[in-house]
């Protein structure tokens, strides 16, 4: 059932995404502005909210970064809205500015803002632990463990940041978010109306100059104070069992918790954590007193953020109690069962090799071949790094790829091996600007049109006003393709669509070229021209290489039913070079037992790409040569 | 206790979607269920697996190593790679088929050599559908994955664990014309297979204890 679907359902359990039950508390709660930019795990809360606004009536979509969500939703939730922003843990930094002043001033309406952590990094460069954003910014932090609490702890949040008139965290994970489970559905009140408009009331603690700012900080400390109180009472913290072994479970660990316990045949109290930070500073009291508990064990994904509250609590009221936890439960990496189990069973004081379950026979496994992502059959940018690896093994340069999040991440993988450096949104050309004062290399920044909207834009700015000699090569595949397919302002789809060479040549850029990834020799002249221009002026230049997303084209050819051109090899003419899946190393041609390439026609994608770059002309389409171009062109530009 | 089902593949092959509707239609027959699944990055073609756990006592998304009941593999060198999760009298469901990942210099075992390890870990309760083959017969050449969730689905309603019904709706929504077509044939012959399965049936309740009067 899609989410669409569910729509019409006011009770009942239904099969839900982890992210799709946030939508559906949201939209429970009355939500009338969600905001985002798309970001694994957090992408699908927007995307189903989107999928029904109109039928509902609300506002929501992306935004061009997640400081901009945060400060559009902020401003509606100050104009007496309520309203959700989310965003991918790393997404928060970007936000942090906007977060770190919405705590002083509080909202009028009601702000929830949810980061989608991914503890293990599944799909990320880090695994920042976002609670601790909520010690930082006096901004509470609530954290489901499963899809049927997420969805009932955003609709209470929506309440609790109307309450305190104060921004709240909903911290997920990857295990929450990626998670599906039953959701037991409750009506949706505002189905149909017309969307609600606020007021904002010019009130002093919005302003945030210095004077303003420290009068806040007071009030700020007294909404905490309150906040701390309540938090006692919010029905996502709870006391179960009974034992001498208090074990203080936060977010996902609560279920690993609950089944290790349950494997080991032990008698525990469990104090389930919803809100890690604060923690219930009573709860934990009672729980150790009505317990009788002589040792605490804490276990968190991440960061001992639960684990030194609680010492800090008992040292602070003066209890004599054992407190344990990152020793026993470590600390890199998402929680497993595994972990939980052990770390249960060692604050049990029993043997691990005891308790576990049997080891198994193991038969000696065959040697597998690993297999990493790959660029999509008929990815434009797969011919843009093959012309550049050819350029750049041809020209003999000494150079730095400054790389950037997105697909093309992927270009550092071999064969192409292109990308020295990958940090963060827009570090390409953040970092491109350092290399070239630091270095007398030349540089190459390569970021998509998504992340060059996102977070390009200052550091191409300070590179013309500064005058370096970088290369910024913008993939320009009209979409944010690898969270979704969400739309970026480089997207002719809906919205005012802008052009990225308008806007590199408004900041002053002088040599901007657009180029086709399809015509390799195309993009090696335009770099050549580029590496030249660099040299010569000493300023930047800029190359966009534009060719739509590979499966964005094939479902274009799906929708209209065209059938997709598919290619094969002539064998009478192939010299078994290997150029087309060695050194292009497209996933639909693969190397047959003699050598010579074999294309796979369920995976080909008709790009065409393989028979322009085939030294034998080897490569032919199974159609007509002419229809197959014009096709590819109609659909695929 | 749940049943623990480990379903892998290739990014591209299905695997969400077998999952999901296997999943909701647990969920419809009243059973609880939980999935955890892989997104962004892993979807480029690379290696996927998803937790599958259905039963009312489930509480966590994760399923232990060593502790899986079920192997569903649309792919062998997959299945393989994840083996490390089955006990000594799990049940492995795969299809036959290798796909060579796009490494150009890539070793890959044969369709033999994968087979004869999996033989080795589960014995009898191999099951090696040819779902690609079928599904290439019936239409859709990469409906292998509605082929295995047919399968399963008529294995696991016998257990009292799905709705039958509930997941040819499901299926009913997947594609469009003749895909969709295609699609149901596809399920509805993996079912027929599935559900007459008398003893893989008796094996998967007996590694799991999950199953219930049908």
């Amino acid at each position: 059932m899609s989410f669409r679907e569910t729509l019409n359902l006011s009770e009942g359990a239904v099969l839900l995404l982890g992210n799709e039950a946030i939508a559906r508390g949201a939209l429970e709660a009355g939500v009338d502005v969600a905001t985002a930019y798309p970001g694994t795990p957090s992408s699908e809360i927007l995307e189903a909210l989107i999928s029904v606004r109109d039928r509902v009536g609300f506002y929501a979509d992306w935004c061009v970064n997640e400081k901009v969500a945060y400060e559009v939703a902020y401003a509606a939730a100050a104009s007496g809205l309520r309203a959700i922003v989310a965003m991918k843990h790393v997404g928060l930094n970007v936000a942090a500015e906007p977060l770190m002043s919405s705590a002083y001033t509080g909202v009028n309406g009601a702000l929830v803002v949810v980061t989608a952590d991914d503890p293990s990094m599944w799909s990320s460069q880090n695994e920042q632990d976002n609670r601790i954003y909520g010690f930082h910014s006096y901004i509470p932090v609530f954290e489901p463990y499963d899809p049927a609490e997420a969805k009932d702890m955003v609709k209470y949040l929506f309440g609790f940041s109307g309450e305190f008139k104060h921004p709240v965290i909903l911290r997920t994970t990857t295990r929450v978010s990626h998670a599906r489970g039953p959701v037991t559905l409750a009506p949706i009140p505002k189905l149909g109306r017309e969307r609600n408009i606020g007021r904002f009331n010019k009130e002093e603690r919005y302003v945030l100059v210095p004077s303003i700012a420290r009068r806040d900080k007071k009030e700020l400390l007294r909404r905490w104070e309150s906040i701390v109180k309540r938090v006692n009472n919010v029905p996502f913290n709870r006391i179960e069992g009974s034992g001498k072994l208090l074990v203080i479970a936060s977010g996902v660990s609560y279920g690993y918790v609950k089944e290790a316990a349950e494997r080991l045949g032990e008698s525990v109290t469990i104090l389930k954590v919803g809100t890690p930070y604060p923690i219930p500073r009573e709860l934990v009291l009672r729980s150790l007193d009505e317990s009788g508990a002589n040792k605490v064990l804490v276990v968190e994904e991440l960061e001992p953020l639960v684990e030194l509250q609680v010492r800090s609590l008992v040292n602070e009221v003066g209890i004599n109690v054992r407190v344990v936890g990152k020793e026993l439960v470590g600390l890199p990496y998402e929680m497993t069962f595994t972990r939980a189990y052990r770390a249960l069973a060692k604050a049990l004081g029993k043997d691990v090799a005891e308790v576990g379950w049997s080891a198994q026979r193991k038969p000696q496994a065959p040697k597998l071949p690993p297999r990493p992502p790959a660029f999509c059959p008929g990815c434009p940018y797969r011919p843009f790094f093959y012309a550049f690896r050819k350029f750049l093994n041809r020209s003999g340069i000494d150079y730095i790829v400054t790389g950037d999040i997105g697909c093309y991440a992927l270009g550092r993988n071999p064969p192409y091996k292109l990308q020295d450096i990958v940090i963060e949104m827009g570090g390409s050309i953040g970092t491109a600007n350092g290399f070239s004062i630091g270095t007398p290399q030349v540089v190459f920044a390569v970021i998509g049109d998504s992340t060059f909207y996102h977070a390009g834009l200052p550091p191409l700015v300070n590179a013309v006003w500064h005058k370096l000699p970088i290369i910024t090569v913008i993939l320009d595949n009209e979409v944010t393709a690898m969270t979704g397919h969400q739309p970026s302002p480089a997207s002719r789809l809906n919205g005012q669509y802008i052009p990225p060479e308008n806007v590199v040549r408004g900041f002053g850029v002088n040599f901007v070229r657009v180029v086709d990834p399809f015509n390799v020799g195309e993009v090696e002249n335009a770099l050549k021209e580029a590496v030249a221009h660099v040299r010569t002026a000493g300023k930047p230049a800029v190359l966009i290489v534009r060719r739509k997303c590979a499966l964005e084209a094939l479902r274009a050819l799906r929708r209209a039913g065209v059938a997709v051109p598919k290619f094969s090899v002539n064998k009478e003419k192939c010299v078994a070079c290997g150029i087309c899946y060695r050194v292009f190393a497209c996933p639909a041609i693969r190397k047959g037992s003699d050598g010579k390439a074999v294309i796979d026609a369920a995976l080909c994608s008709g790009c065409g790409v393989c028979a322009d770059i085939c030294p034998a002309k080897a490569i032919e389409p199974i159609a007509e040569a002419g229809s197959v171009r014009s096709l590819i062109d109609k659909y695929w530009r | 206790m749940p049943l623990n089902s480990i379903v892998v593949g290739v990014g591209g092959q299905g695997i969400l979607t077998l999952t999901r509707v296997l999943a909701s239609s647990a969920v419809a027959r009243g059973v609880k269920a939980l999935v955890s699944e892989t997104h962004g990055m892993s979807q480029r073609g690379g290696s996927v697996i998803v937790h599958l756990r259905i039963g009312d006592d489930v509480y966590a998304p994760l399923i232990p190593e060593g502790d899986g009941h079920l192997l569903i593999g649309l792919e062998l060198v997959e299945a393989v790679r994840y083996s490390y999760f089955v006990r000594d009298d799990s049940v492995i469901i795969v299809n036959r088929r290798v796909i060579p990942p796009s490494l150009p210099d890539a070793e890959v075992p044969t369709e033999d050599e994968l087979l004869k390890y999996l033989r080795e870990l589960a014995g009898d309760n191999l099951v090696v559908l040819d779902a690609s083959a079928e599904a290439q017969k019936l239409g859709n050449p990469v409906g292998a994955n509605m082929y295995v969730l047919g399968y399963v689905a008529g294995l696991l309603s016998r257990a009292g664990v799905v709705s039958i019904d509930s997941c040819r709706r499901e299926v009913g929504k997947i594609g469009k014309g003749r895909v969709r077509e295609a699609n149901i044939k596809i399920f509805e012959k993996g079912l027929s297979e599935g559900i007459r399965c008398e003893r893989i049936l008796k094996s998967i309740c007996k590694a799991s204890g999950v199953c219930r009067d049908s």
